[in-house]
C-alpha cells in the first residue's frame, strides 16, 4: 500500500462550518476582496486560483477550506496561511491583513471585518481614525511643504557651493600653473647658491678642523712625553705607576689592572696609538686636570667598595656631569667666517626666504583644491541639498548623556556636566535602500567598546522643517541608532498629492 | 515497596524476599551486600566493593579525628569550619549485564562515560562562566540519578542527597570485577558486561532508590511517581519565547511586539532580564525605562501574549528596599556561620540570600507575588528565577560558603543542591495564590534538583553561540528529560557570542523541536530578532518558529500525557525502541512523543543530512514529501538551509493545526488536522488533548481526550474513528476536523 492522500472532513468532534452566507458588505464580490479584484472573483462554475494552479467548483470559494496553493480561494476565512484578506475600512484606508488574522479575536480592521465570526464585538472606527490619518496627512502636507522649499533653497546652494567649487578648482589649478615656474625658478636659485654657500663654509670648516688636530697632536705628545718616565718611546704600565692620578680605588697603589684601564687594555702604547685610542688620551688629560686626591683611608676604602658595587657605570656619568670636560672652558673660540663667505650665507638667506615665501603661497593654493576636492567627493544627494548641512553639527539631551551628530564626520556622545566625550563613529556612508539611499547614513570605527566591537551609529532621517535631532538609542550594545530631521529629506509635495489621489 | 520477611526467608547469614512482580532481593549480612536477581540473574549488586561508607557527625577531640582536613578546609582564600568534622557518605551499586548507562544531567554526553581515567562526575549546583562541553564537572543543576538500559531491561538508581556529591562510573566485564566469584554462581557465560557507580556525598543520610522497570517506560513512571512530574503547563509556555538581555524600555518592548507582527512572525512571550529592575532590586521596575509596566503587559495580552521577569534570590543590601528590609527584620536571611545574616556579591553588589529552607520564608516570598503587593503586575506576568544555585560572585567557586546557615541549624553543605528547588517551589506557590488558584503558573529556573519538574522548567544556562553548543543541547536534552525533567530547553542562538545567520537558522529548527523553545542573548551581543537579516534567513527562522505553532496540539497533547504517566517529551530512540542497540549512544536525534523523529543540521554548510530510522518493522514517512523509508537503516536527506529532517512513524496519528496565528492563545478555536501514518498492518492511533489552556479547570473536567484510530476492514476499506477515551472531559470547543491526511 502506497498511497498518500487528503481527506476532507466534517466535524469528527465538533461541527461548526463556516457561516459563509452572514451578511457582508463586499457586494458581489466573495468577502475580503478588494474592488481592483473583482473581475477574478466573478461568480462563474469555477474559479480558478489566481496562480492558475487549479480550477474548483465556485462555491469552494471561502468555504473555510484552503484549496490553491497561493491561498486565493480563501480571501475571507483563515483557512490558507499564505492568503489575505482585504478590509474596506470605509472612510479611512484599505487594507490588506495575512489571512491568519481573520477571526482570531483581535481587531485589525478598522471597520471591524475581520472579526466576522470570532464572536468579537469590533467597533467601525474608520471614521475617527481617517479622520485623524486625514488630519495627520494635513500636517505631513504642510511639513512637506515648509520642507520641500527649504530643499529647494538647500539644494540651490549646494549646487552652487559644489559649481563654484568645481569653477574654483579650475582657477586654483590654473593659478598652481601659473606658480609653478617662479616656484621651479626659485628652488633652482635657492640649490645654486646653496651649493656655493656650502662649499666656502666647508673650506673654512676644514681649516680649523686641521687646526685643531694638530693642537691635540701637540697635547698628547706632551702628555705622552710626561707619562713616558723612562724615555723609551712608549707608555707602560710601570711609567704610569708613577702618577697618583691612576690609583683609580685610591689605595695608594696603582696598580696594572688599573693602569690598563687607561691603556685602552694594553700593556703599552706608543704616541701614535696613545693619540689614536681616544680613549687612552682624553681620560688621562682628564685626570690631570682634576685635582689630585689625597691619600686614602682605610675607611673611605670600605665605601668606595660599597659604593662600587651600587653601579660602576652611574659613578663615571656623574663624574662627568660634575666636571665639565676641560675643554668647555677654555676651548678655543672658531673664528668668524671671512667676508666672502658671509656674503655668500646672506646672500642663501634672501634665496631661501624667497623660495619658502612661494612655496607657502603654493602649497596653500593646492590645499585649497584638495580641500575643495575632498569636499566634492561626498554624495550630498540628488540634488546636492546636503551639501551645505556637511559639518553641521546637531545635539540632543537625553536623560545623561548629550548626543552630537556632525553630518558627514562624526557622532558623539557626552556625559551631561562632564567632560568626556565618546566617539560613536566617523562618517563611512549612506546606507539607505538602493530606492531609497539617502535615508539612513553610518558612522562608523568609533571608539572600541569593553568587551565588544567599536562603536557604530546608523542614522535614520526623515522630513523635518528643521535639522535637528530627535531622537537617540543603543539598541545593541554599542550600536546606536540617531532620528535625524532634516528638509534634506523632504520630497515635493505634489507627489505626495499624486500618491494620495491614486489611494482614493 | 512494603515487604516483610517470614522467617522462611531469613537464615544466619542472610534473608531475601520476592517482589510482586518476580524480582528476587537477597540481603547478605557480612559483608553486607544486597543483590537483585531478575529473571534469575543476578542484575544488580550493592555494596559488593564494600564502598559502604557512613561518618556520623563528631564532637571536636572524638577518637580518629585528627587527619587533615577532617575540622576544617580551605579553598583559595576561603576557610570552611567543618563543625561536625568530616561526615561522607558513600556506596557502590554494580549493574550487571549493561554496557550503557545515563542520566546525571549535565554537559557531557548522553551516554555517561567511564571515569576510570577522569575526574568524577560532580553534583554541586554552580553558575559556572562560559561552561565546557563533554566535561563531567558540576553545572547548575544536580539529579544523583542513573539509568542502566540493556535491550532486554531498564534500571534506575536515584542517590537522594542534596550536599555535594561525586559518581564514579567504571565500565567492565564481570569476569575481570571484582565480583567474579559471585558472578560465576550466577551467570553462566563468563563475558557479563558490568557497569559499577559509587556514590559519594560530603554529608548527609544515604538515602538509595531502585527502580526495576523493566521498560524504559515503566521506570520512567516509577521515577515519576517519586519525585513526581510536571503538570500540564498554560499553552503559551510550550510555544515560541523571545527573549534578550535586555529588552531596554516600554518602547523596545512594544517595537518587538509590532515587528513580530509586521514580519507575520508568531510569538508568545516576552522576557525582561534583570535590567528591568531598578538597581537589581526585585519586584520593583526602573521608572525611566518602564514607567507603566501594567499598560506594557496589557498591551501584550491584548494580542494573546504574556511578559516574563526575572526575579533572583540575592537581595539588595539596601534598608531603603521594602524586601530587604523586611527580611531582615524579620530574619529571613542565611546566616554566616557566626549567626549574622550571610553577605555576599552579586548583579546588585552587597546582598543577602532568603533561607528558602524556612516553611515561613517560603511563605512571606509566595505572598510578594500577590498582584496587590507586586506594584506593575498583572495577570500576565510569569517569572524567570535565576542565579539560583546559588550565584555569590564574591564566594567561593561563586557560591555560598558550606557552613553557612539555615533554617533548623542546618549548614548549607546539607542543603546547597536543593536550594535553587525551594526557591522555585516558593515562587511557585505564590504564582499560585496570585489567583487564588486559578490559573496554571510559569517559571523558569536554572538550578535544579530531583523534584524541580514539579514546579518549573528549566534550561541550560548561559551556553554559547557555537556549533558544539547547538550540538550539545541533544544529549543535554535527554539526559534532563531521561531524569524526569520533561520542560527542559536550551538558549536558541546560544547566549554568549554572536551566531553567524546560518547557525541561528539550524538552532531555531532544533529549538522548534525541544520542549522549551526561547530565543536568549547575552548584553554584549548584537540584536537578533529575526527581520535584522536576510530576507532568506528571516524566512527560515520565520518557516521554523510557525512549524512550532503547527504541532502545538501534539505538544500540548504530549504535555497532558507527560502529567498522567511520568513519561518524557523530549525522548532518546533507547525510550521507544529498547531493543535497537544501533540507538544506545544516538545523540543527535530524538524523538518527540513517540511519532515524531527529528535529527537537526548540527554542522555548517551541510547540502545533506544522514540519520538513523530504529526499529524493526518500522515505517516512516518523511514529514514534508510524504515519502516512506523503511527500519531500521540509515538515510540520507537534502538539507537546505530552511529544512530539518522530521520523519513520522508509521502507525501513529499526529493532530496539528495548520494556521499559525500570532501568538497560540488565538488559535484556540481553529480546525485541526490529522496526520495519519500507517504501519505495515495498515493501521495506526493517536490522541488529542484539549482544555481552555491555561486554567485548573480541566481538573474540574473541562477538557477533552480523545482517540483515532485508522484500520483496514477488508481488502477495499479502512476505516478511521474517532473515540472519547476519557468520558469524564467535558471541554465542548468550537473546533473541528478540517483535514486528514493519510501516509501509507
Amino acid at each position: 500500500m502506497h498511497y498518500f492522500c487528503i481527506l476532507t472532513l466534517l466535524g469528527v468532534i465538533v461541527i461548526a462550518s463556516a457561516d459563509n452566507k452572514q451578511q457582508h458588505s463586499y457586494g458581489n464580490r466573495p468577502r475580503g476582496v478588494a474592488l481592483l479584484k473583482a473581475a477574478l472573483y466573478e461568480e462563474k462554475d469555477e474559479f480558478e486560483c489566481l496562480d492558475g494552479s487549479k480550477k474548483i467548483p465556485f462555491d469552494q470559494v471561502n468555504d473555510d477550506y484552503c484549496d490553491c496553493a497561493d491561498g486565493s480561494d480563501e480571501p475571507g476565512t483563515s483557512a490558507c496561511p499564505n492568503g489575505h484578506f482585504h478590509c474596506l475600512n470605509i472612510g479611512h484606508r484599505g487594507l490588506d491583513i495575512p489571512s491568519s488574522r481573520v477571526n482570531d479575536f483581535i481587531c485589525d480592521c478598522c471597520d471591524g471585518s475581520d472579526e466576522w465570526d470570532s464572536g468579537v464585538e469590533c467597533p467601525n472606527v474608520c471614521s475617527q481614525l481617517g479622520q485623524k490619518a486625514r488630519e495627520d496627512a494635513v500636517k505631513y502636507r504642510a511639513t512637506l511643504e515648509v520642507g520641500f522649499k527649504q530643499r529647494q533653497e538647500l539644494s540651490k546652494q549646494g549646487e552652487k557651493q559644489t559649481t563654484e567649487m568645481k569653477t574654483n578648482i579650475g582657477d586654483l589649478k590654473k593659478q598652481l600653473d601659473g606658480l609653478q615656474p617662479s616656484k621651479d625658478e626659485a628652488e633652482k636659485k635657492k640649490n645654486e647658491v646653496e651649493e656655493r654657500e656650502r662649499a666656502a663654509k666647508d673650506k673654512h670648516d676644514q681649516a680649523w678642523n686641521a687646526h685643531l688636530d694638530e693642537k691635540k697632536k701637540k697635547e698628547a705628545t706632551e702628555l705622552f712625553e710626561k707619562l713616558d718616565v723612562d724615555k723609551d718611546k712608549k707608555i707602560t704600565l710601570n711609567d704610569l705607576k708613577n702618577f697618583k692620578e691612576f690609583d683609580t680605588d685610591e689605595n695608594g697603589e696603582v696598580s696594572d689592572d688599573e693602569a690598563k684601564d687607561y691603556l685602552s687594555g694594553s700593556d703599552e702604547l706608543d704616541v701614535e696609538a696613545f693619540i689614536d685610542k681616544d680613549k687612552g688620551f682624553r681620560e688621562i688629560a682628564l685626570r690631570f686636570q682634576s685635582k689630585p686626591k689625597p691619600v686614602t683611608t682605610e675607611e673611605k676604602v670600605d665605601e668606595d667598595n660599597i659604593e662600587e658595587t651600587g653601579g660602576e657605570e652611574e659613578e663615571g656619568i656623574s663624574d662627568e656631569v660634575v666636571e665639565p670636560p676641560p675643554q668647555a672652558s677654555d676651548e678655543e673660540q672658531k673664528p668668524p667666517y671671512d667676508d666672502a663667505t658671509q656674503a655668500l650665507i646672506k646672500e642663501a638667506d634672501e634665496a631661501r626666504r624667497e623660495y619658502q615665501e612661494i612655496l607657502t603661497k603654493y602649497n596653500e593654493v593646492e590645499n585649497t583644491i584638495q580641500d575643495s576636492e575632498r569636499f566634492l567627493e561626498f554624495d550630498y544627494g540628488t540634488d546636492h541639498a546636503w551639501a551645505p548641512l556637511k559639518g553641521k553639527c546637531v545635539e540632543l539631551d537625553e536623560s545623561q548623556y548629550t548626543y552630537r551628530l556632525c553630518l558627514f564626520d562624526r557622532a558623539v556622545q557626552k556625559e551631561r556636566g562632564g567632560h568626556s566625550e565618546v566617539n560613536l563613529g566617523h562618517w563611512k556612508e549612506w546606507t539607505g535602500p538602493d530606492d531609497d539611499k539617502h535615508s539612513t547614513q553610518k558612522y562608523d570605527r568609533g571608539q572600541s567598546c569593553w568587551n565588544g566591537p567599536e562603536r557604530s551609529t546608523e542614522v535614520v532621517i526623515e522630513c523635518g522643517e528643521e535639522t535637528k535631532l530627535v531622537e537617540t538609542s543603543e539598541p545593541s550594545k554599542c550600536e546606536y541608532r540617531f532620528r535625524l530631521q532634516s528638509p534634506a529629506a523632504c520630497t515635493d509635495p505634489a507627489k505626495f498629492d499624486e500618491n494620495a489621489h491614486t489611494e482614493l | 515497596m512494603n515487604h516483610e520477611l517470614t522467617d522462611a526467608d531469613k537464615d544466619k547469614d542472610s534473608a531475601s524476599f520476592v517482589t510482586p512482580t518476580g524480582e528476587k532481593i537477597v540481603l547478605t549480612f557480612k559483608p553486607f551486600r544486597i543483590d537483585v536477581f531478575i529473571k534469575k540473574e543476578l542484575t544488580v549488586s550493592i555494596n559488593s566493593k564494600n564502598l559502604l561508607k557512613f561518618e556520623h557527625f563528631r564532637e571536636k577531640g572524638a577518637a580518629d579525628t585528627d587527619e587533615e582536613g577532617f575540622w576544617e578546609e580551605s579553598f583559595k582564600s576561603f576557610q570552611d569550619s567543618k563543625p561536625y568534622g568530616s561526615s561522607s557518605v558513600g556506596v557502590d551499586i554494580s549493574f550487571l549485564g549493561y554496557k550503557f548507562i545515563y542520566g546525571i544531567p549535565n554537559a557531557d554526553t548522553f551516554a555517561l562515560r567511564s571515569t576510570t581515567n577522569s575526574e568524577p562526575y560532580r553534583f554541586y549546583n554552580l553558575d559556572v562562566f562560559e561552561y565546557e562541553l563533554n566535561n563531567p564537572m558540576a553545572l547548575y543543576g544536580s539529579i544523583p540519578y542513573v539509568i542502566a538500559h540493556n535491550q532486554h531491561q531498564t534500571l534506575s538508581l536515584l542517590w537522594l542527597n542534596s550536599a555535594e556529591t561525586w559518581a564514579d562510573i567504571h565500565s567492565s566485564t564481570a569476569d575481570k570485577g571484582m565480583l567474579a566469584s559471585i558472578v560465576d554462581k550466577f551467570r553462566p557465560s563468563s563475558e557479563v558486561p558490568q557497569i559499577d557507580v559509587h556514590f559519594i556525598s560530603e554529608t548527609g543520610v544515604i538515602d538509595l532508590f531502585l527502580f526495576l522497570g523493566p521498560k524504559p517506560k515503566d521506570v520512567f513512571r516509577q521515577y515519576a511517581s517519586l519525585t513526581g512530574v510536571t503538570p500540564l503547563p498554560p499553552q503559551f509556555a510550550i510555544a515560541y519565547h523571545q527573549c534578550r538581555w535586555n529588552y531596554k524600555d516600554e518602547a523596545d518592548v512594544a517595537g518587538v511586539h509590532a515587528g513580530f507582527d509586521e514580519h507575520d512572525i508568531p510569538f508568545d512571550v516576552i522576557w525582561l532580564d534583570i535590567e528591568y529592575t531598578d538597581g537589581k532590586k526585585y519586584f520593583t521596575w526602573d521608572s525611566t525605562k518602564f514607567p507603566t509596566p501594567k499598560e506594557m503587559q496589557n498591551q501584550l495580552a491584548a494580542n494573546g501574549r504574556k511578559l516574563v521577569t526575572i526575579i533572583d534570590p540575592h537581595i539588595k543590601k539596601d534598608s531603603g528596599y521594602h524586601i530587604y528590609k523586611e527580611a531582615q527584620d524579620l530574619g529571613y536571611f542565611v546566616k554566616k556561620s557566626n549567626g549574622d545574616d550571610y553577605e555576599g556579591h552579586c548583579w546588585p553588589g552587597a546582598s543577602s540570600y532568603l533561607d528558602y529552607m524556612n516553611p515561613t520564608v517560603r511563605d512571606w516570598w509566595a505572598s510578594q507575588y500577590a498582584l496587590d503587593k507586586f506594584a506593575g503586575s498583572t495577570e500576565n506576568l510569569w517569572i524567570w528565577n535565576d542565579m539560583n544555585e546559588p550565584s555569590v560572585f564574591s564566594g567561593p567557586e561563586t557560591t555560598m560558603e558550606k557552613d553557612a546557615k539555615h533554617y533548623g541549624g542546618w549548614e548549607h553543605r546539607e542543603v546547597h543542591n536543593i536550594y535553587g528547588l525551594m526557591m522555585h517551589m516558593s515562587t511557585h506557590q505564590g504564582l499560585l495564590q496570585r489567583s487564588n488558584k486559578r490559573l496554571r503558573p510559569f517559571i523558569l529556573t536554572r538550578s535544579f534538583f530531583a523534584g524541580t519538574q514539579r514546579t518549573a522548567a528549566v534550561w541550560t544556562g548561559d551556553n554559547a553561540a557555537e556549533w558544539s553548543h547547538l550540538k550539545s543541547t541533544v544529549p543535554m536534552l535527554l539526559k534532563m528529560s531521561t531524569s524526569g525533567i520533561p520542560f527542559v530547553g536550551a538558549d536558541v542562538g546560544g547566549f554568549f557570542k554572536n551566531p553567524d545567520e546560518q547557525l541561528l537558522v539550524r538552532w531555531y529548527q532544533a529549538g522548534a523541536f525541544q520542549p522549551f523553545f526561547r530565543a536568549h542573548a547575552h548584553i554584549d551581543t548584537r540584536r537578533r530578532e529575526p527581520w535584522l537579516f536576510s530576507e532568506q534567513t528571516k524566512d527560515a527562522i520565520k518557516k521554523a518558529i510557525k512549524a512550532r505553532y503547527r504541532f502545538l496540539p501534539y505538544w500540548y497533547t504530549l504535555f497532558y500525557e507527560h502529567e498522567k504517566t511520568g513519561l518524557p517529551i523530549m525522548r532518546p530512540v533507547w525510550a521507544e525502541f529498547p531493543e535497537d542497540e544501533n540507538s544506545f549512544d544516538e545523540e543527535r536525534e530524538w524523538l518527540v512523543g513517540n511519532a515524531l523523529l527529528v535529527r537537526p543540521v548540527m554542522d555548517p554548510d551541510v547540502t545533506q543530512t544522514s540519520l538513523y530510522l530504529p526499529g524493526l518493522s518500522e515505517v516512516w514517512y518523511e514529514w514534508d514529501s510524504h515519502k516512506s523509508r523503511p527500519g531500521p537503516g540509515a538515510v540520507y536527506i537534502d538539507t537546505p538551509i530552511d529544512k530539518i529532517p522530521v520523519y513520522q512513524r508509521g502507525g501513529t496519528i499526529i493532530p496539528v493545526r495548520e494556521r499559525p496565528r500570532r501568538a497560540s492563545k488565538l488559535m484556540r478555536n481553529d480546525p485541526i488536522t490529522l496526520y495519519i501514518a500507517t504501519n505495515y498492518k495498515d493501521f495506526a492511533n493517536g490522541t488529542l488533548y484539549m482544555d481552555d489552556g491555561e486554567t485548573f479547570e480541566y481538573k474540574n473536567g473541562d477538557y477533552l481526550y480523545w482517540g483515532f484510530t485508522f484500520k483496514k476492514i477488508n481488502e477495499y476499506d479502512f476505516s478511521i474513528s474517532s473515540k472519547n477515551l476519557d468520558t469524564n472531559g467535558k471541554f465542548d470547543p468550537d473546533v473541528w476536523i478540517e483535514k486528514i491526511v493519510i501516509r501509507g
